[in-house]
């Protein structure tokens, strides 16, 4: 049985990964507000794109990640997977959250409103909300639960695409695809793809650290059963 | 009799003919010039009342507040997640010391 073996410490790396995502954030946010020119149309408002663009990445990322995930669990049955898909949705969720707040934020200088419900802003929403669903299930769903919860983060990559895609076939109110076009000024784009690669490292350490977090919850669920093999009273 | 009152409705619709035509011109003779309209304001649509001086009930967005609350939300979510984390692992790590010196003082006992 796993759980008898000793507590594992914190590894080294997942330290040194803490470590390299306070920095790197730390320096975004510093090319963000000094490195990085003022945009001449929406003026200082402009400075949100840094940290809402990479977070909307990370959270398709995430999304894309809980989908492996649960695939991997749909066909296998086996918890390892299902622990990645946990992890995945709970992350997808923290930086889906970041989205739709900083972004009515720079909405509502940019557009005068907060929320429009223009296509990019709607299919967002609904997929944060299908993520949300897919932690609530997992949680309180019952003994299908995990069957359930990876089913919905399938739905929920396939919404990611259509998210990602939908400012370039219905052109609502939601800006164009700048980045992918290389509309950006060189100090914009170095400081947008630094912020890029910071969140990157950001997901890396929050993921290896709520893999680990499965894990153990998976181990105590085992020492718990052993326990009550035993006939002790927890 | 007929003829009277035909000869007073003719007068009446000369005298109204004559009455539009003046004022007219009137009008004509008030209307900008090139030069003037050029330089005036333009006229408020109907429904809608100028305001003389600064308004005050104009809207203004401070793009300060809307960046510092943009950036704040992102860095308060990550550390509240970062807490939830770290107390969860430290939840864990009791728990399982605890079911653990259960375990062990189970079987001595026994």
């Amino acid at each position: 049985m796993q759980s008898t073996k000793p507590e594992s410490r914190t590894p080294i790396g997942l330290w040194l990964c803490v470590a390299l995502s306070i920095g790197m954030l730390g320096r975004g946010f510093w090319m963000a507000f000094y490195y990085a020119p003022t945009e001449k149309v929406m003026g200082f408002v402009q400075k949100i794109f840094y940290f809402h663009v990479p977070a909307a990445w990370i959270m398709f990322l995430a999304t894309f990640v809980c989908a492996v995930g649960s695939i991997g669990y749909l066909i296998t049955r086996k918890d390892k997977w299902d622990v990645i898909g946990d992890a995945a949705v709970e992350l997808a969720v923290l930086f889906g959250a970041m989205v739709l707040i900083t972004g009515p934020l720079w909405g509502r200088k940019a557009w005068g409103a907060y929320w429009v419900w223009d296509v990019r802003l709607t299919s967002s929403l609904v997929l944060v909300l299908t993520l949300v669903a897919c932690k609530i299930v997992r949680g309180y769903a019952g003994p299908s639960s995990k069957q359930i919860a990876s089913g919905l983060a399938v739905f929920a990559v396939v919404n990611s695409v259509f998210v990602y895609y939908s400012v370039d076939i219905w052109k609502g109110t939601h800006p164009p695809k700048i980045v992918a076009k290389g509309d950006l000024a060189p100090q914009m784009s170095e400081t947008l793809w630094f912020c890029v690669a910071a969140f990157i490292v950001l997901f890396v350490t929050l993921m290896w650290s709520r893999i680990r977090l499965g894990h153990r919850r998976g181990e105590l669920d085992s020492l718990y059963h052993h326990a009550a093999e035993l006939g002790v009273e927890s | 009799m007929m003829m009277r009152l035909l000869f007073i409705f003719l007068i009446c619709l000369q005298a109204k003919a004559t009455w539009a035509q003046t004022s007219t011109t009137a009008t004509t003779s008030q209307s900008p010039t090139i030069e003037e309209s050029m330089t005036s304001k333009p006229k408020a649509p109907p429904g809608f009342e100028p305001i003389a001086g600064k308004d005050k009930r104009a809207e203004r967005v401070n793009a300060n507040v809307l960046v510092a609350v943009s950036y704040g939300s992102i860095f308060t979510l990550l550390i509240g997640y970062l807490f939830f984390l770290v107390r969860e692992h430290r939840r864990i790590s009791e728990e399982r010391e605890f079911l653990r010196n259960k375990i062990e003082t189970q079987k001595s006992s026994s």
